[in-house]
C-alpha cells in the first residue's frame, strides 16, 4: 500500500513538473516560430500551394529571407521555372524539420513548390507552402561585395543559430 | 548528323544512366569508353601527351575530353575521339551551344560534367573547358570542401601571380594563377593539377590557359563606383558522387 502511495506521489510529482514546465516549453516553441527581430512579414506571397518570393527591395539590392519549416518532416523547396527564366540553375533546398534556413537573393521573383520528404519518393508529397513554411524578409541588410549572390546561406539551424551563422557570414542585419 | 548525335550524347549523357551513374560518369574520360564515337587506349610506359598526340590542337581536345592534363602514367586509360583529325572543340562541349540570351555574359560551372562554359550576352557558347572543383571532404582538415553553389558575380581578379592566403594550411602561398573571386574565398583559377575529378579545397581549378583567357578576355569585375556588375558565375551543385572525393 505504501509502495502504491509512493508510486502515485512520484507520478503526481512528474505530472506537476510537466505542468509547471509546459508553459516554458510552449513559449520556447512559440519563440522559435516567431520571426527574428527585424525580419518583416513582407516580400512573399502564397499562391495556391506555392510560395512566391517577391523582394520588396529595388532591383539589384540583395535580400535575405529567413524560412522556418513548421512541419515535423524535412520540406523540399523546388524552384518553378518559367519560360522567361534565364538562369541556368534552380536554387532548390531541403529545410530540416522545425528549423530555419536562410536564402540570400538578388532575383526579382522566385517561385517555389513545397513537398514533404517522406523517404518513399525522391521528391516527397506536395504540401501547401503556406502551412509548411513560414517566411520573413530581412530588409535592412548590408552585404559586402564578396558575399552577394543567390544562394542558401544557412541550410538549417535554430533561430539563434541561423542568426549567428548569418552574422558569421559577414552579412550585417541593421 | 554525326556531329549532332555526338553533341546530344555529350549534353544529355546521364539520362540513360540514372541508376548506375555514381561511379561511371559518361560525360568524360573512361565514362566515354562505351560511346561508339570514342575509342579508349591504355597509356604505355614512356608515353607522354606530346608523344601520343603531337598535334597541339588534337592533344588539347583529348585532354579536355578526359578533363585531365596531368603527367601520364603507364596503365592510364584515355578516351580518344575516333574522328580526331576533323574534330572541333565545340563538338565535344558538354553544354548546349546556345542558351537563352540577354542576361549578360555568364560562366557556368557544372560539377557533374566537370566542366565550365562561357556564354556571350546573346546566349552563344564561346568556350568551354575542364574543371576540378571542391572535394566532398578535405584530407588535410577533415572539413567539407564542397564548392559553394549558387549564382554569383566576379568581384575581384588577379594576374598570374595570384596565390592562396590559406592553403597549404598554416602557410598559404599555393599558386592560383589568374584567380577570379566570385564568392568570399571561392575563386576560379588556373592549376597545373587537373586530375579528372573533384580535388580542390573549394575553388574551381581549370586549365591555366583557360583561366588566363577568362581573366583577360571575358570576365568583368564588379565596380560599384563605376556602376559595373561583375560577370555572372553559376555554380551547379554536385548531383552524384562521381569519382573519388
Amino acid at each position: 500500500m505504501k509502495q502504491l502511495a509512493k508510486f502515485y506521489r512520484s507520478k503526481g510529482l512528474i505530472l506537476l513538473l510537466v505542468l509547471a514546465a509546459s508553459p516554458a516549453v510552449f513559449s520556447a516553441m512559440e519563440a522559435e516560430d516567431k520571426n527574428p527581430l527585424g525580419c518583416r512579414d513582407l516580400g512573399y506571397e502564397y499562391h495556391l500551394k506555392t510560395l512566391n518570393l517577391v523582394p520588396p527591395e529595388p532591383e539589384g539590392v540583395p535580400s535575405l529571407y529567413f524560412m522556418f519549416n513548421q512541419t515535423s518532416k524535412p520540406v523540399l523547396l523546388s524552384q518553378m521555372r518559367s519560360k522567361n527564366d534565364t538562369d541556368e540553375m534552380s536554387i532548390n533546398h531541403i529545410i530540416p524539420a522545425r528549423q530555419w534556413a536562410v536564402l540570400a537573393m538578388d532575383h526579382q521573383h522566385v517561385k517555389y513548390v513545397c513537398s514533404a520528404i517522406d523517404g518513399k519518393t525522391p521528391y516527397g508529397q506536395i504540401v501547401d507552402c503556406a502551412q509548411a513554411v513560414k517566411v520573413c524578409d530581412f530588409a535592412r541588410v548590408k552585404y559586402g561585395l564578396n558575399n552577394r549572390g543567390n544562394f542558401w546561406m544557412v541550410s538549417g539551424n535554430s533561430k539563434n543559430g541561423a542568426l549567428r551563422e548569418v552574422t558569421y557570414y559577414g552579412v550585417i542585419a541593421r | 548528323m554525326k556531329r549532332f548525335l555526338l553533341a546530344l550524347t555529350l549534353v544529355f549523357p546521364v539520362m540513360g544512366n540514372a541508376d548506375d551513374a555514381s561511379d561511371a560518369p559518361l560525360f568524360y574520360g573512361t565514362g566515354l569508353c562505351t560511346n561508339p564515337e570514342f575509342e579508349c587506349i591504355k597509356v604505355q610506359g614512356g608515353q607522354s601527351w606530346e608523344k601520343l598526340f603531337p598535334d597541339e590542337q588534337q592533344r588539347d581536345i583529348v585532354q579536355r575530353v578526359n578533363r585531365n592534363y596531368n603527367y601520364l602514367y603507364a596503365g592510364k586509360v584515355l578516351a580518344v575521339p575516333r574522328h580526331l583529325k576533323d574534330a572541333n572543340l565545340l563538338d565535344f562541349s558538354p553544354f548546349p551551344k546556345k542558351i537563352k540570351g540577354d542576361v549578360g555574359r555568364q560562366i557556368i560551372v557544372d560539377q557533374n560534367k566537370l566542366a565550365w562554359a562561357a556564354y556571350e550576352t546573346d546566349g552563344h557558347l564561346v568556350k568551354w573547358g575542364p574543371i576540378a572543383s571542391g572535394r566532398t571532404k578535405c584530407p588535410d582538415s577533415n572539413h567539407v570542401c564542397l564548392t559553394m553553389t549558387g549564382v554569383f558575380r566576379v568581384f575581384s581578379k588577379e594576374d598570374a601571380k595570384c596565390k592562396s592566403d590559406v592553403f597549404p594550411i598554416g602557410k598559404g602561398g599555393a599558386p592560383m594563377p589568374y584567380c577570379m573571386y566570385f564568392h568570399k574565398g571561392f575563386a576560379l583559377h588556373g592549376s597545373s593539377d587537373m586530375p579528372g575529378y573533384r580535388a580542390s579545397h573549394g575553388c574551381v581549378r581549370m586549365f591555366v590557359q583557360d583561366a588566363k583567357w577568362l581573366n583577360q578576355e571575358f570576365v568583368q569585375v564588379t565596380n560599384e563606383a563605376k556602376n559595373k556588375v561583375g560577370t555572372k558565375v553559376v555554380v551547379r551543385p554536385v548531383l552524384q558522387t562521381g569519382k573519388p572525393s
